[in-house]
């Protein structure tokens, strides 16, 4: 995680850098990082991660030390506590503007306190004050977020690198970042699934991994890294075995019967879809402004792949922008002179200027053809800055066309609300890409989507009970492989049929099963706070595409924040000691869950393996197993004969070239000519002897 | 020693024939390295053959070209291109040990060169089965250059195989008995076609050869060998 540390002098502006930040021109002694410790549990479908910051005040005086780092996506900051000295206090959710005035009002007094406000899509900002001088304060904080698995792959980031991104206007406040770590950095990462993994994975983390096999689905990793600047995400993937089930899991809470329950569903499809043999028409949107410097090979290596794969019927197009939009390519036939040219023109490609990503999408809109299918690929590190800004304007702009997006965001920094919009409008999907991600992978395992059968207009419905407020990926298009992650509440227990509705190849489709939804089940409570978070997206898609006011948007934020104790744009989580709470008047709501949620976690850590929520066993809601990735146990990457192997790498293969490869059957074919040469050569030799 | 025609005879031979042992040392050093990249794949990355690292031809400085095809991207890929490998090179050192090194260093320098201008797509490359196809290439020759009529039968069936599955997976873009490691590797059928090509090539007879006959054993001679008596 990225980590940025500052005295805070004034009020803060936006800053995208990372690392410890000190003010410039100010006289005192940067705050240090000391150790930095992540736990990370990934059960029952979400990700639990508990992050423990050190820091020293190495100064004679007190100061007030501000920490931030960048967002992970769809994260519920739920958890945070402050331990100074021996005493430790904890965090309370109320409205954002309270919550400042309640800590100018602490710091003012001299009394020990913290506050943790979200900034749009950007970053999590946590005050302290006072860090004592010549003392260490620690900060521990908690968060949620669903786990995704697509084809069969689950990938979990933790940031630590810098967004990276064009803007630059912070930095007239902050000075250099610096990401210096004193001590330890030390990740704990323990993965259950009640499904078997065949392995897990830290790209770029492989020589200070150490990865136990506790059983099939059960694996633990420990990364431990000494005096080492905090530079690089944490990316961690495990891998599902293969032809799992296609399956439906249902993971619900619910307390008491007399309010409503709360649900998680994790659909994972097994249809045969079947691979399309007609030309396809892409264009590949890139970024070329100043950010994208370091990362334009990586980009140019990436497209240059996909644009190789393509088949001579399909046809691609290479627009680049940054300040301006340019056509690189035209459209071209992907023959192999015109693919040659382009790969040139990509690797010619430079970086520099600012973002205007209206521009290069409204580009990549024109000379379509209206009887071709057409994909765009779009990948950015950024947050569009010049030109139209406006999300509607977006989603106006991909309404108005019959095209795909896929978006791909580099780095940690990106607008990742506004890619949202951008392509679940279109009825595309976006991807994180990690700097120290495989981009190529990620690419290639979009463009396999693409390249296969897709359900259209795919609907769920629950029947026999009563649900509301669902909410969650509900696609208009499910692709191969994809996972969808559904919330919702429910009325009460009982049995019911989950139906879902879809067109594919022009024939309508009904998958069905049923299950039972629990009276009460008290196992997982932090599902309550990931539907929250997950309604909260809602309206913030929701607004963004001008579909509901904006003020409407943060009122029904603010109140989900309140309830669900969630810090959001419109809450902030104040850190106060008891007495503090009690003279503020703010009830400890955030006490009671976290209380339930810690101690449901140390009973799902106590037991030997994950609990299995699959509820369409007895009746398969899809009929095919699910598909998955290439297998990695034959990879060298993965050592199947050593399961403490972390081993480093891509989770993604990297998919270049090879020689083709020679199957068993034709070794044999091979071994057989062989034998009959030699013996035929045997034989020329005996006539040639007698003769 | 008496001999049909005016050269003078060739020497007839062994298992301990000079040719065989440096061909059977470059294998097993293919071998060793192969194995040993297998083992440690954290420097894999660093020999296999990458685009845009070196010229259309083959540099020195930028051997990539040549360790290329002792790295792979899977234990599936690599045993069974190895096990090939073995097979082949036994049966090349068997029958025409001098000229299984010519066959290799001719496979190893077309093959990058023919994927770097035909087949702009790849950014890299790994594999023994380019070489692979070089040796059957040469076994191919070998059997040719017999002129009897079963090792021709045999050498004409194994271009037919070899061209017509290539030729199969080139127009399709389909593999054709290729283990399924779908996503890990793309397939470069051309590699082997380019393989077999500089195997036979390599195994074609050369200059003072291309004119002279087949040399059977001198009649009485205490010479023993069990494979035919032709330029080695």
């Amino acid at each position: 995680m990225v980590a940025a540390l500052a005295f805070a002098l004034t009020s803060p502006t936006p800053v995208q850098s990372a690392g410890v930040l000190t003010p410039n021109g100010s006289p005192n002694e940067p705050l240090r990082l000391v150790d930095h410790h992540v736990q990370v549990t990934l059960n029952n479908g979400f990700a639990r991660t508990e992050v423990t910051q050190s820091f020293y005040n190495p100064n004679p005086q007190d100061l007030e030390a501000v920490y931030r780092f960048p967002l992970p996506k769809s994260s519920s900051l739920s958890e945070v506590s402050l331990t100074l000295g021996e005493r430790e206090i904890h965090g309370e959710v109320v409205e954002k503007s309270r919550a400042r005035t309640i800590y100018e009002e602490e710091k003012k007094s001299g009394n020990d306190a913290g506050m943790a406000k979200k900034e749009t899509f950007r970053a999590y900002e946590f005050r302290v004050t006072p860090v004592r001088a010549q003392q260490q304060t620690r900060l521990r904080l908690v968060y949620y977020q669903p786990l995704e698995i697509d084809t069969g792959v689950c990938r979990y980031l933790y940031p630590l690198e810098e967004g990276g991104t064009d803007d630059t206007a912070a930095a007239s406040f902050w000075g250099t970042a610096n990401s210096k770590l004193d001590g330890t950095f030390s990740a704990d990462v323990e993965v259950k699934s009640a499904w078997p993994i065949t392995s897990v994975r830290l790209p770029g983390f492989d020589s200070d991994a150490k990865t136990n096999k506790i059983a099939d689905g059960h694996y633990k990793v420990q990364v431990e890294r000494k005096n080492h600047p905090l530079t690089k995400d944490l990316v961690v993937y495990y891998r599902l075995e293969d032809n799992l089930p296609g399956r439906v899991e249902v993971i619900p809470f619910r307390a008491s019967e007399s309010g409503p329950g709360t649900f998680m569903m994790v659909v994972t499809p097994g249809l045969d879809l079947q691979p399309l043999s007609h030309g396809a028409d892409y264009v590949f949107v890139l970024d070329t402004s100043g950010s994208m410097t370091a990362k334009l090979h990586t980009l140019a290596k990436g497209v240059s792949q996909v644009i190789g794969k393509m088949s001579s019927q399909d046809r691609f197009r290479v627009i680049s922008f940054a300040d301006r939009a340019t056509d690189v390519t035209g459209w071209q036939e992907a023959t192999p002179t015109n693919v040659e040219r382009a790969l040139q023109q990509i690797q010619n490609l430079r970086s520099a200027g600012s973002t205007n990503l209206y521009e290069g999408l409204s580009m990549a809109m024109q000379k379509l053809d209206a009887d071709r299918a057409t994909s765009v690929v779009l990948v950015t590190d950024g947050v569009t800055n010049t030109g139209i800004l406006d999300p509607a304007s977006f989603h106006q702009l991909v309404k108005s066309h019959d095209i795909r997006i896929f978006g791909f965001l580099m780095g940690n920094s990106a607008n990742w609300p506004l890619m949202r919009t951008v392509c679940e409008t279109s009825g595309g999907f976006y991807a994180g890409v990690s700097n120290d991600d495989d981009l190529l992978g990620q690419i290639l395992q979009a463009k396999g989507k693409v390249l296969h059968e897709c359900l259209h207009d795919a609907e769920f419905t629950i029947n026999g009970v009563k649900t509301l407020n669902t909410t969650g990926n509900i696609p208009g298009k499910i692709y191969r492989g994809q996972q969808l992650v559904m919330f919702g509440q429910y009325e009460k227990g009982g049995d019911a049929e989950l139906v879902l509705k879809a067109r594919l190849t022009g024939e309508d489709k009904v998958y069905r099963t049923t299950f039972k939804f629990p009276e009460t089940d008290l196992d997982n409570p932090e599902i309550e706070r990931l539907w929250a978070l997950d309604q909260i997206e809602q309206y913030e898609l929701r607004a963004n595409t001008g579909n509901l006011p904006q003020h409407e948007a943060d009122n029904a934020i603010l109140s989900l924040g309140l309830q669900y104790q969630l810090v959001t744009d419109q809450t902030s989580m104040v850190v106060l000691n008891d007495d503090a709470f009690a003279r503020h008047g703010i009830d400890r709501q955030n006490q009671a869950r976290t209380g339930a949620e810690r101690a449901a976690h140390n009973v799902r850590q106590a037991a030997p393996a994950a609990t299995n929520y699959r509820v369409d066993a007895a009746q398969p809601m899809t009929p095919h197993s699910a598909p998955s990735v290439a297998p990695p146990q034959r990879s060298y990457s993965d050592n199947s004969t050593n399961s403490t192997n972390s081993s480093g790498g891509s989770w993604f293969p990297k998919i270049g070239g090879g020689g083709g490869a020679i199957s068993p059957q034709a070794l044999l074919a091979l071994a057989l000519f062989s034998g009959l040469a030699l013996l035929s050569l045997r034989r020329v030799s005996g006539v040639a002897r007698q003769e | 020693m008496p001999h049909s025609t005016s050269e003078p005879m060739r020497p007839v031979l062994t298992s301990r024939s000079l040719p065989t042992i440096p061909g059977a040392g470059l294998a097993l050093l293919i071998v060793a390295g192969t194995l040993a990249l297998g083992l440690y794949p954290a420097t894999t990355e660093a020999w296999q053959w990458q685009r845009g690292t070196g010229g259309v031809l083959p540099q020195p400085g930028h051997w990539q070209w040549l360790t290329s095809h002792i790295t792979h991207w899977s234990w599936g890929h690599l045993i069974w291109d190895l096990v090939a490998f073995i097979i082949l090179s036994f049966v090349c050192l068997r029958i025409l040990p001098s000229r299984y090194p010519l066959a290799l260093a001719l496979a190893a320098a077309l093959i990058p060169l023919e994927v770097r201008l035909l087949e702009p797509q790849f950014t890299s490359y790994r594999g023994l089965s380019g070489l692979d196809s070089a040796l059957f290439g040469l076994v191919v020759a070998a059997l040719w250059r017999t002129k009897a009529p079963l090792p021709r039968l045999l050498a004409a069936l194994g271009t037919c195989g070899l061209v017509g599955k290539t030729g199969f997976e080139l127009v399709t873009g389909t593999t054709l008995f290729a283990p399924a490691e779908p996503g890990l590797y793309l397939p470069v059928p051309s590699a082997h076609l380019t393989g077999f090509v500089a195997g036979l090539l390599a195994g074609l007879p050369m200059g003072w050869a291309l004119t002279r006959p087949p040399a059977p054993c001198a009649p009485g001679s205490r010479n023993r060998f069990h494979l035919p008596a032709w330029p080695r």
